[in-house]
């Protein structure tokens, strides 16, 4: 009967101190912190939220997610629906205004220190952010595509690696000189690659810049769609010359074809650049600014990247903020920057020494007062819409026009739905 | 209930129930129950993205039987099911009369035609993808060694199907040719013997003889493939992503498109009912022949 009456005891001690340790962790914040998995990134952004922790005493549990854009999309969305998120994730900012108009993320304006930290960002990586004239996102890392090609190739053909096509016309001239064929008249080396895969997402990245230095817009002033015009029609005819007309350029990406030499010139990012020097060691990589119809002409280059958001539903909003403030100092961006994992967004960052050394990286990141966000709602299912008129023009050699107005019915149908 | 239920005790009826449950409790969360929250998010407009969830009545269901994308993605699910779903059971029978004969190495020619059944869709695709690459892949270099002209293949909207579907084929032909060799095994020799002594040939000997006595597992494999065609949706999701100029959209990919690309849960929850409405045919044809089939031989 004692040793009944004292278990009791003990039991009726432990409950009472149930409450006591709860509210010893309420004290204690921890965040969850969502990143886009990548094993080149992941240690970087580990040791940068270690510091975080030392410095504000701030818990933070890092998840990684892998897979492609779309699928950590997916994740997040369903996440979100079933009222289960993180407190701070990173998403592709293309995704930011589409989640703020769904209620899902937290405006950042009210957080202390916000008006500090959005002037130190460069301008064309922040105004993207926004929704309703409130900002929900800050940019982790940017990026923008640029002209990519092998030096050594451009000295065998004749020409200057220092002088890279800044033109349409000196592109594909540039692009004819550079191909080069086999005794049977086969092609060993692409001059270009246009960069067209059976992923609408990054066709449509590569279409945009052409599209928009044409003077192209997704969505014309009074919301319909924009894609039947000029701008379309005579994009996809530089494309058509280049791949069935000149056959400079495969008809689709081909992996690693720089790297291997079978490629000349493509358009990529500064992503790549690490990679190359470490696995390529041998190729001499040139990097310039994306040409354009004519040199008067501003580049057009379309935003990239990753902003970190705070969802609605997280309990720890200040922290939240904190973590932010944190990987967007000009430390931490110049960390991820100097260990290659992804391009740093603050405006002084240009006069660093660092860039000095690393003229490729100071071109991209000059290159992104240039970004243009791929603004435009449902943007996924445009993506998509548009695509398949793009293949139907290159690929069926169907009347650009036609497909196009094909492309601009769907998008404008899509578009009624919403309202 | 049957006799043999009723034979048993209590206490043996609970031990029955106790092994069914794991079963029973898997099969309700992740079949049953999907299915019903499937059938009710057809008839909202739920949107991942914008989370909106208001009930639409049939609305998803209109938009779906009206779009032109859907009667592509079923033509092509047709052209795919055709090709894929006759190709393994004619390819399939082919490798079981050849892994019939009684050659040397048949060890060896078994594991290699069952091979490709054990290699994951991401494998094949990605391999496939490689060796069909239209500039530089293996596929056209020894097409233009041999001095023919290089193929589009996958990024040839009139190729892409017909490619991908025969890479199916090349993947599902060893599995259906175990049904083929096991049903050709069971053929008895005294039958073959007799039509020999009669005079007749092999050519004969197969069609008079081995083809009426594996036709009930012909039969069988043709409507299993056909089910198992509907469903292909890895090859295609890596291979093509539904195109070039939406050549392989298949409904499984208009709906994975629709659903989670896109974020429309609920209409794509009622490409889903539609599918699921197709693949039901399916199954009842299925039924219906082998009933038929179970009734010619005697069978209860």
């Amino acid at each position: 009967m004692k040793r009944l009456v004292s278990c009791f005891l003990v039991l009726l001690m432990l409950v009472g101190c149930i409450p006591v340790l709860a509210l010893a962790e309420d004290s204690e914040v921890t965040l969850e912190y969502w990143i886009a998995g990548d094993p080149r990134r992941t240690p970087a952004y580990r040791e940068s939220i270690e510091r975080f922790s030392q410095e504000t005493g701030i818990k933070v549990n890092i998840t990684e997610e892998v897979g492609d854009n779309a699928q950590i999309q997916q994740k997040l969305y369903t996440m979100i629906a079933s009222g289960d998120a993180p407190d701070v994730l990173q998403v592709d900012t293309m995704y930011v205004a589409d989640m703020a108009k769904a209620g899902t993320i937290s405006s950042l304006d009210g957080f202390e220190g916000f008006s500090d930290l959005y002037g130190s960002v460069i301008n064309a990586e922040i105004t993207p952010l926004a929704y309703e004239e409130k900002t929900y996102g800050f940019p982790i890392r940017g990026n923008s595509i640029q002209l990519v090609y092998n030096k050594t190739m451009f000295t065998e053909a004749g020409l200057d690696p220092e002088n890279p096509p800044q033109t349409y016309d000196e592109l594909v001239d540039a692009a004819t000189k550079l191909t080069k064929y086999d005794e049977n008249g086969n092609v060993e080396v692409y001059g270009f690659e246009i960069g067209m895969t059976a992923d609408s997402h990054w066709t449509m990245h590569v279409f945009s810049p052409i599209f928009w230095s044409y003077g192209g817009e997704y969505q014309n002033a009074d919301g319909t769609s924009g894609f039947a015009c000029e701008a379309s029609v005579k994009t996809l005819e530089l494309w058509d010359k280049l791949v069935n007309e000149l056959k400079v350029s495969p008809v689709e990406r081909i992996t690693s074809g720089f790297q291997t030499g079978k490629l000349a010139m493509i358009l990529t990012g500064e992503w790549e650049l690490r990679s190359y020097r470490e696995d390529f060691p041998e190729l001499e990589v040139g990097f310039t600014t994306l040409p354009m119809p004519s040199v008067d002409v501003v580049p057009q280059i379309p935003l990239g990247g990753r902003a970190c958001v705070i969802p609605t539903m997280s309990k720890n909003q200040d922290a939240a903020w904190k973590l932010i403030q944190h990987v967007l100092s000009y430390d931490e961006q110049m960390a991820y920057t100097k260990d290659e994992v992804g391009l740093g967004v603050l405006n002084e960052m240009i006069d660093d020494p660092w860039f000095e050394s690393n003229p490729n990286y100071k071109q991209a990141l000059s290159d992104m007062q240039y970004a243009k966000p791929k603004a435009a709602t449902e943007i996924m299912q445009m993506d998509t819409i548009v695509f398949d008129a793009i293949q139907r023009v290159i690929l069926m050699g169907e009347d650009p026009m036609t497909a196009l107005q094909d492309a601009d019915d769907q998008y404008n149908e899509l578009l009624e739905s919403l309202e | 209930m049957n006799k043999q239920y009723q034979a048993l005790s209590k206490k043996q009826r609970w031990i029955g129930v106790v092994f069914l449950l794991p079963f029973m409790l898997h099969f309700t969360i992740f079949v049953i129950y999907p299915f019903f929250a499937t059938v009710l998010t057809s008839f909202t407009n739920q949107d991942l993205l914008s989370l909106k969830n208001d009930f639409v009545g049939l609305k998803n269901y209109q938009k779906v039987l009206g779009e032109t994308l859907f009667a592509r993605a079923l033509k092509n699910t047709a052209v795919y099911l055709l090709i894929d779903g006759v190709g393994v059971v004619i390819f399939g029978m082919l490798i079981a009369l050849c892994l019939n004969l009684r050659v040397k190495g048949l060890s060896f020619f078994r594991t290699a035609c069952y091979l490709p059944v054990l290699f994951d869709w991401v494998i094949v695709s990605v391999v496939f993808k490689f060796m069909l690459e239209p500039s530089f892949g293996v596929v056209n270099y020894i097409i233009r060694a041999c001095g023919g002209t290089g193929q589009g293949f996958l990024t040839d909207p009139n190729q892409a199907l017909i490619i991908v579907s025969l890479c199916s084929v090349w993947k599902g032909a060893g599995y259906y040719a175990v049904f083929f060799l096991a049903a050709l095994q069971d053929v008895p020799k005294e039958l073959k013997e007799a039509a020999q002594i009669d005079g007749a040939g092999r050519v004969q000997s197969f069609w008079k003889i081995t083809l009426p006595q594996i036709m009930p597992v012909a039969i069988f494999v043709v409507l299993i493939s056909l089910v198992g065609s509907l469903k292909g949706f890895d090859q295609f999701y890596i291979m093509t992503k539904g195109g070039p100029a939406r050549t392989t959209t298949t409904i499984m990919y208009y709906f994975y498109e629709t659903a989670f690309t896109n974020m429309k849960a609920g209409k794509g929850g009622a490409i889903a009912i539609i599918f699921t409405a197709i693949v039901l045919v399916f199954v009842g044809i299925q039924k219906f022949f082998m009933n038929r089939l179970a009734g010619s031989e005697g069978v209860n």
